[in-house]
């Protein structure tokens, strides 16, 4: 992809992950699971690009490949710095990579599992603030407190223990702790999943306010599509490990160009009792990301799959201006967005 | 609704942490009822019970937290040799927490998918084998056939490769893989109640309405009756006829779905329905948020509990006395000032 590389923060060259599949008591290695497979974007400076695509398809191994919380199999990560920088995320030391923690956050998907049972709120949020020696006693809690404000969470809930909270709540939590350290990059990975539509609103509007006062960027993963849509200046479809479709947000949702992103705006639930359905369901198994199918992965549950859908396996081609699909028949379908 | 159909019935209940620095009124006097069959949907904000409720009905709320006071009823259905049934009440308030009869009720008869399935799952065991385990225990079949049904439901549930992931531990797998295992494991025992608790915040929305599918399915089926607690309001619209609200550990208002979108009474109610994002919706438009911050939980505010944040908020009403619950409709309830003459 020939792109202007001006205002370029983040540019993904050809990520892998696979996980090793173990068998038997030998433990003996009998497959791989291709979790990632060769996947390129770029995001700019206080861009946000959303991420969606079906449960598994490797959404949240990217974020955390791309962050090095998981080590990747190959591919590029070249990060600019703030100070103008260009750096490879993947052959960064441990150490360079602990420095650049202050610029590279990450809001995790589980934050039951993210956040250590053993710490007080106080701790968790104000962690990265002592590590870096940005803050400590009064100034510390006052600084915790107001990132506890901005999540919508009482400063007098300081002193508990993760566990004593909600799930919302604990969503929170992390989204204060990621922002503690004002990063200039955020992998967001579902941050506002269990979050009611309110707070959800108040979440997404700082999200928001910060990209516009400080200049943040992020990579935003979630399902609710109306909430990626929302946020996002461009949003990129995963399925099974690979993109197939890369798009400005009002071009994916209102001309989608991939039958996948098609059948994804047309089952979003409607927040209407009387509203009329037109879902489309899809038929067939589930792909395997160890064992993928043959040609285009979704040709088994593509209702305009052909013989070339079934054996060869297209390309992501720039189908129209900065419009990426990964169809053989992208130019010739006419497919439903969202209306309205 | 009728006696002889009620499933669960919730009074006054009353369930609350002692920590150190104060008392957290997590639920302060909640009613609610569901029937046989039925899917009640139960939306609220965030640390307002939702998740305590489910807790309390399968007596599994943690320390320091306690049933203080109410009744949760749960009535059970035997069949007689001629065919009728008997209608058998059980007070799940007064059960021993670790006692035989709530452990033969909980997974088996009424069967809840947690919030965060890591808090419930375990680590050390593959997914296969802790739904094994639950279907062994409630419903005494072997090896052989458990792990059979368990991978039958894997695949109902939408689990790619079901006979290998039944081999997984929760680690391997995505969010939404872990989610849909528990799902599985809940379905698997055919409880007559369902807890679902935001069971589809981690899986996409055409596997979600697959998953939606198998429920409403079950619940025609076996009758199974579901309790829906969701923040997302298209699937409430899309699964349930009757939602209650809860706000601050009770239950605020309660409605046919269709009165509640078209027609909500509590200001509260109102509010949260502005903050929906539509798909379609032009972008850069700021979200509507509920103004104000959640109240202090050891320091409640007297009167009705929404009034710092209420726009219709009745100086000298609201915030001296406790609304009751009024019936403005048939089948609508609401407690609030604005409809107690
Ligand atoms: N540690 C691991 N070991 C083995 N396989 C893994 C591991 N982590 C993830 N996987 C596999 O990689 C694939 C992608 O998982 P990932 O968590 O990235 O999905 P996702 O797109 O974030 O899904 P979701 O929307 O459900 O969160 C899945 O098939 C999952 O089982
Ligand atoms: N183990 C605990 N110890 C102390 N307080 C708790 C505990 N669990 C929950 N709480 C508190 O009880 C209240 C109700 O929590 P609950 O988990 O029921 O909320 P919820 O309605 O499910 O919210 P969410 O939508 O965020 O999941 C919250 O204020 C929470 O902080
Ligand atoms: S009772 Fe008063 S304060 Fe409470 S919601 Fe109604 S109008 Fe608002
Ligand atoms: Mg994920
Ligand atoms: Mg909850």
């Amino acid at each position: 992809m020939a792109e202007n590389t001006n205002n370029m923060l983040l540019r993904v060259n050809n990520l892998v992950k696979h996980f090793p599949i173990r068998r038997g008591a030998m433990k003996r290695v009998v497959g791989q699971v291709r979790a990632v497979d060769g996947v390129s974007f770029h995001i700019r400076e206080r861009e946000t690009l959303g991420l969606v695509g079906e449960s598994g398809c490797g959404k949240t191994t990217t974020g955390r490949s791309i962050m090095r919380a998981i080590e990747p199999t190959s591919g590029e990560v070249l990060y600019t710095k703030a100070n103008g920088e260009t750096i490879n995320i993947p052959d960064m030391s441990k150490e360079d990579l602990r420095a650049l923690r202050s610029e590279l956050q990450m809001i995790f998907q589980d934050p039951y599992s993210s956040l250590n049972p053993r710490m007080t709120l106080l701790q968790i949020v104000g962690e990265p603030l002592t590590v870096n020696k940005m803050a400590q006693g009064r100034e510390l809690e006052d600084r915790v407190a107001d990132l506890l404000r901005v999540v919508g969470l009482r400063p007098e809930y300081m002193r508990r223990y993760p566990h004593a909270f909600s799930g919302g709540q604990r969503q929170r939590i992390g989204i204060a702790r990621a922002l503690a350290l004002n990063p200039r990059f955020i992998v967001a990975d579902e941050p506002v999943s269990a979050l009611d539509v309110s707070i959800q609103a108040q979440v997404l509007n700082l999200l928001q306010d910060l990209r516009a006062e400080y200049g943040l960027t992020y990579l935003f993963v979630a399902h609710d599509l109306s909430v990626v849509q929302h946020i996002s200046d461009r949003v990129a479809v995963m399925y099974v490990g690979k993109l197939v479709e890369m798009a400005s947000t009002n071009d994916l949702y209102y001309t989608p160009l991939h039958p996948y992103t098609e059948a994804l705006m047309s089952a979003v639930p409607k927040p209407d009792p009387r509203a009329a359905r037109q879902r489309i369901v899809l038929e067939g198994e589930v792909a395997d990301p160890a064992n993928p199918p043959s040609g285009c992965y979704f040709h088994p549950r593509c209702r305009y799959a052909t013989e070339q859908c079934r054996v060869e396996e297209p390309e992501l081609l720039e189908a129209r201006p900065e419009h990426y699909v990964k169809c053989h028949r992208a130019n010739e379908l006419t497919l439903r967005g969202v209306s309205g | 609704m009728n006696q002889d159909q009620m499933l669960l019935e919730v009074r006054n209940l009353k369930t609350y942490f002692f920590l150190e620095e104060g008392t957290v009124h997590a639920i302060d006097g909640a009613d609610f009822a569901i029937g046989r069959g039925e899917a009640l949907g139960v939306v609220g904000e965030s640390g307002c019970g939702k998740s305590v409720t489910g807790q309390s009905i399968l007596r599994i709320v943690p320390y320091p937290g306690r049933v203080v006071e109410g009744e949760i009823i749960f009535y059970r259905y035997n069949k007689r040799p001629d065919g009728t049934e008997v209608q058998e009440a059980v007070n799940l308030t007064a059960l021993d927490p670790q006692g035989e009869e709530i452990r033969s009720i909980r997974g088996g008869e009424i069967a809840m998918v947690f919030q965060e399935p890591m808090t419930s799952l375990s680590p050390v065991h593959t997914m296969g084998q802790q739904i094994m385990e639950a279907i062994i225990l409630h419903q005494g079949v072997d090896k052989a056939e458990a792990r059979r049904r368990a991978i039958d439901m894997l695949r109902r549930v939408g689990m790619p490769q079901p006979e290998t992931t039944v081999d997984s531990y929760p680690h391997q797998m995505s969010g939404g893989m872990r989610q849909r295992g528990m799902i599985a494991m809940a379905l698997s025992c055919s409880p007559s109640l369902l807890i679902a608790d935001e069971p589809t915040t981690a899986i996409d929305v055409t596997t979600q309405a697959q998953i939606l599918q198998l429920m409403r399915d079950l619940q025609e089926d076996l009758g199974m009756a579901i309790m829906f607690i969701t923040h997302d309001l298209g699937v409430i619209a899309e699964m349930t006829k009757r939602v209650v609200v809860m706000y601050m550990g009770r239950v605020v208002e309660s409605a046919s779905v269709d009165d509640l979108y078209y027609d909500p009474k509590h200001p509260y109610t109102r509010a949260l329905l502005n903050s929906i994002p539509r798909l379609g919706q032009q972008r850069a438009e700021r979200l509507e948020s509920i103004k104000g911050v959640v109240p202090d939980p050891y320091n409640l505010p007297p009167g009705c509990p929404f009034h710092p944040r209420c726009n219709s908020f009745m100086p000298g009403v609201c915030d001296v006395g406790d609304p009751m619950n009024i019936e403005v409709g048939p089948g609508h309830e609401v407690r609030c000032f604005l409809y107690n003459e």
